[in-house]
């Protein structure tokens, strides 16, 4: 079993690291888009003005097209977001996305990836097809999954060393971190690690739907139905009022707000809203959604209640996402994400650290060995400096750039391979210095170019009560300095050898 | 107690006292470990599709609601065997129970489709 923890561990480590780092970050998805949009600074609008705003802005520049579908600002973004299916006859190249501000004008920020871009790499990766990132993704849950329940069987002491934390000795230190990271947050690995697969379960696991419909089509029309598009009439038709049918969606819901609103033909006298419940008022992702004739604005329809099994799969969905916490557990799942990549890295230090003091000759480790460790120096310091220069990256490349948001994902990519380069060629104790230093100088100097680039600096933030930013520049230099301390750990740790009496020891049983 | 010590007599003096334990259980060769990882990684992955298609075609109630279910359970199922895989002490009887498993709920997907209903 303790074989099985190793290397369900070890071959999708490197992966799992990434995956928890930017998965974490994903947390505050919101927060770091406002951040790296810093031209937008107008405060959440009122929802069913930015709905309204949303439905006249439409009108004017999107008037022909076959649905809208408009996501109002969530409680913690700044703009809402706009997506429309173009006519037929429209150009290939022609828009079909925007985001207006609350006053409902379309936003004038620079160019980004934004927070989309780490959410989107923790369960897609980049430049593959998204298919195969999501296969990739989901061997490495399932490694990781196999690797919980392994370690929970190998670790039988599991209770006592809940407050075992042994600082200073080696190889015993790193188990306990290890140890600390992984049970002190074992709910929460298990809950994320398991609910993760199940966001994707028809891709990974599809044979229960074979089994009992004809298509794929058929069971997500049977579990999430959806209205169908109506049938165009030909005559022109005004689009209903919305305050009126936002306040009937709530007399509904009771406990929920309207999250996003989709218009079906609009423009034509067959038009439908679709308003469904927000998912940022309960544990279950999956809202409700309920059809109001979008020409009279009278509700004509609404989904069927979910069973026990759908309301199941909908809050383990919700519980993966975190979209319902508020700012305190929002904080914890953030700060378990940190634990669940610390676990990742210190079980893969663990491995190179066990296995060291093996070693023939520790200056020729051989090849295995070698190339376990460059791709832990190139991951561990590697991610969080790629994380670095994309933030980076948004505020110092020219804002009139073409393709600025893929640019800044190159940075990120590049910061990554060059980490992972420098891993290759440096000896490892110095490479772990020189980039851990590196990382925190990345990070601490996040807070300084956002400043002199944006003139929104840290002190400033907190005068005006801007937690956004203030929190963001805070997180950086937390992230810094937890960095710089673990680079002067490293710079002064010596390499300790095994005592003379168990080195000789050693000797003598492998001779 | 006793036999511990008896076996402890085995290794050099100086090691006993001193030399870190083996990584790896002796005992079982690349051979037996290649079919506990081929029980494990194919094997699992077989066991979970036709234990979820069958518990889908088996759950009474509404068909959409029975897929979900299965579908939920499927990755537990999925660890389990890999679980089941290392920790069984006979990669023998370890492939006996999959092929069993397997047999079971394939034979019962298949009769109930060919019974026909819900599809």
């Amino acid at each position: 079993m303790a074989w099985l923890h190793t290397w369900a561990g070890l071959v999708v480590g490197w992966l799992l690291f990434a995956i928890f780092a930017t998965g974490s970050s994903a947390y505050f998805q919101s927060e770091i888009t406002r951040w790296m949009m810093p031209e937008v600074a107008a405060p959440p609008p009122d929802r069913d003005a930015a709905v309204q705003n949303a439905i006249i802005w439409l009108g004017r520049n999107a008037a022909g097209a076959g649905d809208w579908s408009i996501s109002p600002a969530s409680k913690r973004d700044a703009a809402a977001t706009l997506y429309w299916q173009p006519p037929a006859d429209a150009p290939a190249a022609a828009r079909t996305s925007a985001r207006l501000d609350g006053q409902g004008r379309e936003v004038a920020a620079r160019a980004t990836a934004g927070g989309e871009f780490l959410y989107r790499f923790h369960f897609e990766l980049h430049y593959m097809p998204w298919w195969l990132g999501r296969y990739l993704i989901g061997i490495a849950a399932m490694a990781m999954l196999v690797a919980i329940v392994s370690g929970i069987v190998t670790h039988k002491k599991i209770f006592a060393d809940f407050f075992l934390l042994r600082i200073g000795k080696g190889q015993r230190s790193w188990l306990d971190a290890h140890n600390v990271t992984g049970v002190l947050v074992l709910p929460f690995h298990l809950m994320i690690t398991y609910t993760g697969l199940v966001t994707l379960a028809t891709m990974y696991m599809p044979w229960g739907v074979t089994a009992n419909f004809t298509t794929p089509a058929a069971f997500f029309e049977a579990t999430y139905p959806y209205p169908e598009p109506p049938a165009r009439t030909g005559v022109a038709a005004p689009l209903a009022p919305f305050a009126p049918i936002a306040a009937e969606a709530r007399r509904i819901w009771g406990d929920r707000d309207i999250g996003y609103v989709r218009v079906l033909t609009p423009g034509d006298r067959a038009q439908r809203i679709i308003v469904a419940s927000s998912s940022e008022d309960g544990l279950s992702a999956r809202g409700t959604q309920l059809t109001f004739d979008g020409t009279t604005g009278r509700l004509i329809g609404r989904s069927p209640p979910r069973g026990a099994a759908l309301e199941t799969e909908s809050v383990m969905v919700g519980l993966h996402m975190g979209e319902y916490a508020r700012p305190v557990l929002r904080w914890l799942y953030f700060l378990s994400g940190l634990a669940g990549t610390a676990m990742v890295g210190s079980g893969l230090v663990l491995w190179t650290v066990k296995r060291r003091a093996r070693l023939a000759d520790p200056a020729r480790p051989h090849l295995g060995f070698r190339l376990v460790e460059t791709l832990n120096i190139g991951t561990i310091a590697g991610v969080p400096a790629a994380i670095a220069t994309y933030f980076l990256a948004n505020r110092l490349l020219p804002l009139g750039l073409a393709e600025r948001g893929g640019r800044e994902v190159m940075a990120f990519f590049a910061a990554w391979a060059a980490a992972m380069l420098w891993a290759a060629v440096r000896p490892p104790r110095r490479a772990w210095v020189e980039l851990l230093a590196t990382v925190a100088a990345l990070f601490a100097l996040v807070p300084v170019v956002s400043a002199l680039t944006t003139g929104r600096n840290l002190a400033a933030s907190l005068v005006a009560g801007d937690w956004v930013f203030a929190g963001f520049d805070l997180v950086m230099l937390a992230l810094a300095l937890m960095f710089g301390w673990a680079a002067r750990k490293t710079l002064h740790h010596r390499a300790r050898p095994l005592p003379g009496r168990r080195r000789a020891a050693l000797a003598e049983a492998t001779a | 107690m006793h036999k511990a010590v008896v076996r402890l007599g085995y290794l050099p003096a100086r090691a006993r006292r001193g030399a870190p334990p083996p990584l790896r259980e002796k005992g079982e060769g690349r051979g037996a470990t290649a079919l506990r990882i081929l029980a494990a990684v194919p094997g699992g992955y077989a066991v979970a599709s036709l234990a979820t298609a069958c518990l889908a075609r088996l759950i009474p109630g509404d068909r959409a609601a029975a897929t979900v279910t299965a579908t939920l359970a499927s990755f537990a199922v999925l660890a389990g065997v890999i679980v089941l895989s290392f920790s069984l002490r006979s990669v023998l009887r370890l492939w006996l129970i999959l092929i069993a498993i397997a047999a079971v709920t394939g034979g019962a997907t298949w009769l109930s489709i060919a019974l026909g209903g819900r599809l």
